[in-house]
């Protein structure tokens, strides 16, 4: 079974043999009582504590070493030109490029919660959860 | 320790006013924040590798984390958090929504690089003589899913 690689949230197909096998996983919850709305909530719940954790973990790297490491390997996949390097360095550009767009999403966030007049704080829904 | 006051230089990097990037080339080695860093590493007797394999390790432990569900599970995730944030307009459960489907889209990333790489290894052990071909009568060799 292939995941279907998606470009947005919104276009996830429901009809999907992959989503059909995960209406399964919610049946098995309707079949013991619950509601669909419960067992999506128990799945999000899932998923908040997984990305939470994997925040707080790459959240005490700052942002500017990630970025250095990404650099440096970057500049040995150049000098080298093998595989390897080069896939070590993208891999490590991707966690670069996904902690940004987390603190630019809190940052934004922080900005549409706050009150119209006041400065925007230094603490954000990101930094705060990887403290 | 920075010259304005007693915060050591590695908790005023992360305190600092982030400089985002949109390729690794475009970093300035020049600016601030990675002077600050060449002289935290030369201060601690650290070493650039060290570095790299430190950030390594920190991001093999997150993607551990984050490979403890499967894609189709994150994206039915996020669908449905999308659904929410649509239905209530609060700009709360809207950043919830986009940061479970930042991660499917990096978790998507990766799954690409991976199959990339896979597929490089193929072609590279098929092209190989055959007497650097590993011999098939040997128990297979573990393999290590560290992912950067």
């Amino acid at each position: 079974m292939k995941t279907p690689y998606i470009t947005s949230a919104s276009a996830l197909d429901l009809n999907s043999e992959d989503q059909l096998d995960i209406t399964k996983g919610l049946r098995s919850c309707l079949d013991l009582g619950f509601s669909e709305d419960f067992a999506l909530n128990a799945l999000i719940s899932e998923v908040a504590g997984n990305l939470t954790d994997a925040i707080k973990i790459l959240g005490r790297v700052p942002l500017g070493i990630l970025q250095r490491a990404a650099y440096e390997l970057d500049q040995r996949a150049n000098a080298s030109g093998l595989a390897k390097d080069k896939y070590a360095a993208q891999a490590t550009w991707l966690t670069v490029e996904y902690m940004q767009k987390n603190l630019q999403a809190a940052e934004d966030t922080v900005l549409s919660l706050q009150p119209e007049g006041e400065e925007a704080t230094t603490e954000t829904p990101a930094t705060s959860a990887a403290a | 320790m920075n010259a304005q006051d007693n915060t050591p230089v590695s908790d005023s990097i992360l305190a600092s006013e982030q400089v985002f990037l949109e390729s690794p080339e475009q970093l300035d080695l020049s600016h601030p924040h990675q002077v600050a860093l060449d002289e935290m590493i030369l201060k601690e007797g650290g070493s650039v590798d060290n570095l790299i394999q430190n950030a390594i390790h920190s991001i093999n432990l997150a993607q551990n984390h984050l490979g403890r569900i499967p894609l189709n599970a994150w994206q039915r995730a996020a669908c449905r958090l999308n659904e929410k944030a649509k239905e209530s307009g609060q700009p709360q459960v809207a950043f919830d929504a986009e940061a479970v489907w930042v991660t499917v889209d990096y978790i998507q990333h990766l799954f690409k690089l991976g199959q990339k790489m896979e597929a490089h290894e193929r072609a590279n052990a098929a092209a190989a003589p055959i007497e650097d071909k590993p011999c098939t009568d040997q128990a297979p060799v573990e393999n290590s899913t560290a992912a950067a």
